[in-house]
């Protein structure tokens, strides 16, 4: 696949709840969100399984689609980090979450509920915990809210992965 | 009475945030803004509940209240809730 191509793309409604610390299905408008709460750093765990189609030899780019249920000023930090699953390469019963990529200081739009479209690189290999075409992963996306200023949820909509 | 811990402004700090993003309220401060403003803002009631009940004739029921701060909060908080309300 050439670069810029989309890989994978998840909705909330494909959102797999952490046991602790996790952010909460809501709608906007008829729209599916995850919000992420300002007061405490949540997460949201989505998991797929990689294109035949990955190269894997440039990395993939996450894009973050998401709006601010009510701040219009500060910025926003997101944490993003994959989980290699592959074949017989983890024990599901326990997590195994690569470091994370961030995205950080991003002031908010001007508008509640207008989205925005943040993105977080990965190289190939250790940074995207190496899962390779074919497997199983899982991509969890947190929402520095101890280091971000925005006051109020923040609303996921949709996660993309393409290929970098 | 006495101003509210850090804690305790630290909690309407969150419940704040958690309505005016139920609501969709346009907020155009930032986490660290509110923090100040809940700083200024519980001091200033502080002050306001004792000018109240300093300003209430002496008689039974400023002895009630005096005597009584809860309830003397409970009808300033109403009035300041009914307040809100006309706004």
């Amino acid at each position: 696949m050439a670069s810029g191509d989309s890989l994978v793309q998840f909705s909330p409604l494909n959102v797999e709840s952490p046991a602790a610390n996790a952010a909460t299905l809501d709608t906007r408008n008829a729209h599916p969100v995850v919000d992420f709460d300002a007061a405490a750093n949540e997460e949201a765990v989505f998991s797929g399984v990689m294109p035949q189609h990955y190269a894997g030899t440039t990395g993939v780019t996450v894009y973050i689609h998401y709006a601010m249920s009510s701040a219009v000023a500060g910025d926003i930090d997101w944490d993003v980090a994959f989980e290699r699953v592959g074949d017989q390469q983890l024990d599901i019963d326990g997590d195994s979450f690569a470091a994370v990529n961030s995205v950080d200081n991003t002031t908010v739009p001007g508008t509640t509920g207008l989205i925005d479209i943040v993105s977080v690189a990965f190289t190939d290999g250790a940074d995207m915990d190496s899962v390779a075409a074919g497997e199983g992963f899982r991509i969890k996306v947190t929402r520095d809210a101890a280091s971000d200023t925005a006051a109020g949820d923040a609303e996921l909509r949709w996660l993309e992965i393409r290929e970098t | 009475m006495a101003t509210l811990s850090a804690e305790q402004l630290g909690e309407i700090h969150t419940d704040v945030m958690r309505l005016w993003s139920d609501e969709n309220l346009a907020t155009p401060i930032t986490k660290a803004q509110l923090t100040t403003l809940l700083g200024i803002i519980d001091p200033e009631v502080n002050t306001a509940e004792q000018e109240i009940l300093d300003a209430i004739p002496a008689g039974p029921e400023k002895a009630w209240l005096t005597s009584n701060p809860h309830i003397s909060r409970r009808l300033i908080t109403m009035v300041a809730d009914k307040r809100r309300e006309v706004l």
